[in-house]
C-alpha cells in the first residue's frame, strides 16, 4: 500500500487580511518544514505571485462565510491538517502533526474548563448531561486533523458544510416538542456559529455515530490562542501554532 | 445600639501600632439595613480615648481584629500579584497581536513581498519586537533597492 499523501490546508476568503495571514502562515510552516505541501483555498481575485510561489496547490472558493468547511472537504491530501488562516507556525514539530491520529478519523483541539475564560459561550441547556451536570461545546474548530481516505470523514465534512449553510440561512434549527425552534435548549446566539453545527453532527446525528472523533494530544500547543494566559501552562510542549483570532487587523483595510 | 458592628474589622493598612481600626456598621432603618464604613483613631484630638474605637475593639476583640488584618493583607497581596500577572499577560497579548498585524503590513511592501532573501524574510517573521522587525524590514528594503550595496565614501 502506498504511503498516504500529507499536507496542510488553509482557507482564506472574504477579507484580504485572511489571504495575507494565510501566506504568512504558509511561509512560517515552510520555514520549519521546507518540504511541506500547502494547499490554499481562496478567492480568485486575491491570488498574486507570492501565493503562487508558496503553495503546492491553490483551489478556488466563493466568499461564503463558511468557505472554510467546503475548503476542508476539497483537500487534495489523504492526511490533512487544516489550520485557520489567522495563525502562525512557531515550531518544527509541525512536521510531526500527522503522527497524532492515534486511531482517530478526525481530531480537533478541545475546550476544557480551564480554558473557558477564553470563549464567549460554552455551556447550553441542550447539552446538559443526564445527571444534570452542565455541558456544552467540547471541540474547537480552529485546527483540524483528518483522514480523507475514510469515506465517513468526507461525508461528515460535506454534511457539516450543508448543515451550516442551512443554519446560516435560517432554514435549519432544532425543534422543540411543539415543532417550534428550540431556543430554550439551543440559544439564538448560536445561529451564526459553525461550532453549533459541528456539535450537532457529532452528538446528535446518527449518521456519524461511528465517526471516530478525537482531541489532539497536548492540544493547546496546536492551536494556542494569543488570549491564552501563558502562566496557566495549558500546553506541555512548546507552542506549534499560535492563533491571533482577536487581531484588530482582520477588521482593517489591506 | 441601633447598629451592628460586623466582625470583619481590621487594623488600617500602613499603621502597625493598632491605633486606627476600620469596620463596617450595619444600621437598622425600618425594613432596610444601611452599611456604613467607619475608620476610628484610638485617640481624639484632645488625646482622650475615642469611645467608638473602644467600642469596636470591645465588640470584635483584639485577637479577631489581628487575625482579620493578617488574612486581609495576605489576600490583598495575593490579589495584587495576580492582577499584575494578568495585566502583563494582557499587555503581551496586545503586543503580539500588534506585531502580527505589523508583519502582515511589512510583507505588503513590494521590496519585501518579492524578495528572495529567505533568511532575512524568516528573521523578519520571527521578530519578537517591532524594533527588531523594523530593522529586518529596513535591511531587506535596503538590499533590494541597492542602497546598502552602494559605496558611500
Amino acid at each position: 500500500m502506498s504511503e498516504p499523501t500529507k499536507g496542510y490546508l488553509i482557507v482564506a476568503s472574504r477579507k484580504k487580511f485572511f489571504y495575507l495571514s494565510a501566506l504568512n502562515l504558509i511561509e512560517s510552516i515552510l520555514d520549519f518544514y521546507p518540504d511541506a505541501k500547502c494547499c490554499l483555498v481562496t478567492e480568485e481575485h486575491f491570488i498574486d505571485d507570492r501565493g503562487r510561489k508558496l503553495c503546492d496547490q491553490i483551489l478556488l472558493c466563493d466568499d461564503h462565510k463558511r468557505a472554510k468547511i467546503t475548503g476542508m472537504a476539497k483537500s487534495p491530501y489523504d492526511l490533512t491538517f487544516y489550520i485557520d488562516a489567522d495563525t502562525e507556525c512557531e515550531h518544527e514539530d509541525i512536521e510531526k502533526v500527522f503522527d497524532l491520529f492515534n486511531g482517530h478519523d478526525i481530531l480537533f483541539t478541545g475546550l476544557p474548563v480551564e480554558r473557558h475564560y477564553c470563549y464567549a459561550e460554552v455551556y447550553f441547556e441542550g447539552a446538559r448531561k443526564p445527571d444534570g451536570e452542565p455541558a456544552g461545546f467540547e471541540l474547537c474548530g480552529g485546527v483540524c486533523l483528518y483522514d480523507m481516505r475514510v469515506p465517513l470523514v468526507r461525508e461528515f465534512l460535506d454534511a457539516w458544510y450543508e448543515l451550516t449553510v442551512e443554519q446560516y440561512a435560517g432554514r435549519w434549527w432544532p425543534k422543540d416538542e411543539n415543532g417550534n425552534e428550540d431556543l430554550k435548549n439551543y440559544p439564538e446566539s448560536f445561529k451564526r456559529w459553525d461550532q453549533f453545527s459541528l456539535w450537532w453532527l457529532t452528538k446528535k446525528d446518527e449518521r456519524f455515530k461511528d465517526l471516530n472523533v478525537g482531541i489532539m494530544e497536548d492540544d493547546a500547543r496546536w492551536n494556542f490562542y494569543s488570549k491564552y494566559k501563558e502562566y496557566l501552562n495549558h500546553n506541555k510542549e512548546p507552542i506549534v501554532i499560535r492563533h491571533y483570532s482577536s487581531a484588530d487587523a482582520k477588521h482593517g483595510q489591506y | 445600639m441601633q447598629y451592628e458592628i460586623l466582625d470583619n474589622a481590621y487594623w488600617e493598612d500602613g499603621i502597625d501600632d493598632k491605633s486606627v481600626v476600620k469596620c463596617i456598621r450595619m444600621h437598622n432603618e425600618g425594613n432596610q439595613r444601611r452599611k456604613e464604613v467607619c475608620v476610628f483613631s484610638k485617640f481624639l484630638p484632645d488625646r482622650s480615648l475615642c469611645p467608638r474605637y473602644k467600642e469596636v475593639v470591645s465588640v470584635v476583640g483584639t485577637e479577631r481584629i489581628d487575625a482579620n488584618t493578617v488574612e486581609r493583607r495576605q489576600r490583598k497581596s495575593s490579589e495584587a500579584k495576580h492582577n499584575e500577572v494578568k495585566q502583563q499577560q494582557q499587555q503581551k497579548t496586545q503586543e503580539l497581536e500588534h506585531l502580527f498585524h505589523m508583519k502582515l503590513k511589512a510583507f505588503q511592501i513590494p521590496e519585501i513581498r518579492d524578495s528572495e532573501r529567505k533568511t532575512l524574510r524568516t528573521k523578519l517573521r520571527r521578530s519578537e519586537s517591532e524594533v527588531e522587525m523594523n530593522a529586518y524590514a529596513t535591511l531587506i528594503i535596503g538590499l533590494e533597492t541597492g542602497i546598502l550595496n552602494e559605496r558611500t565614501d
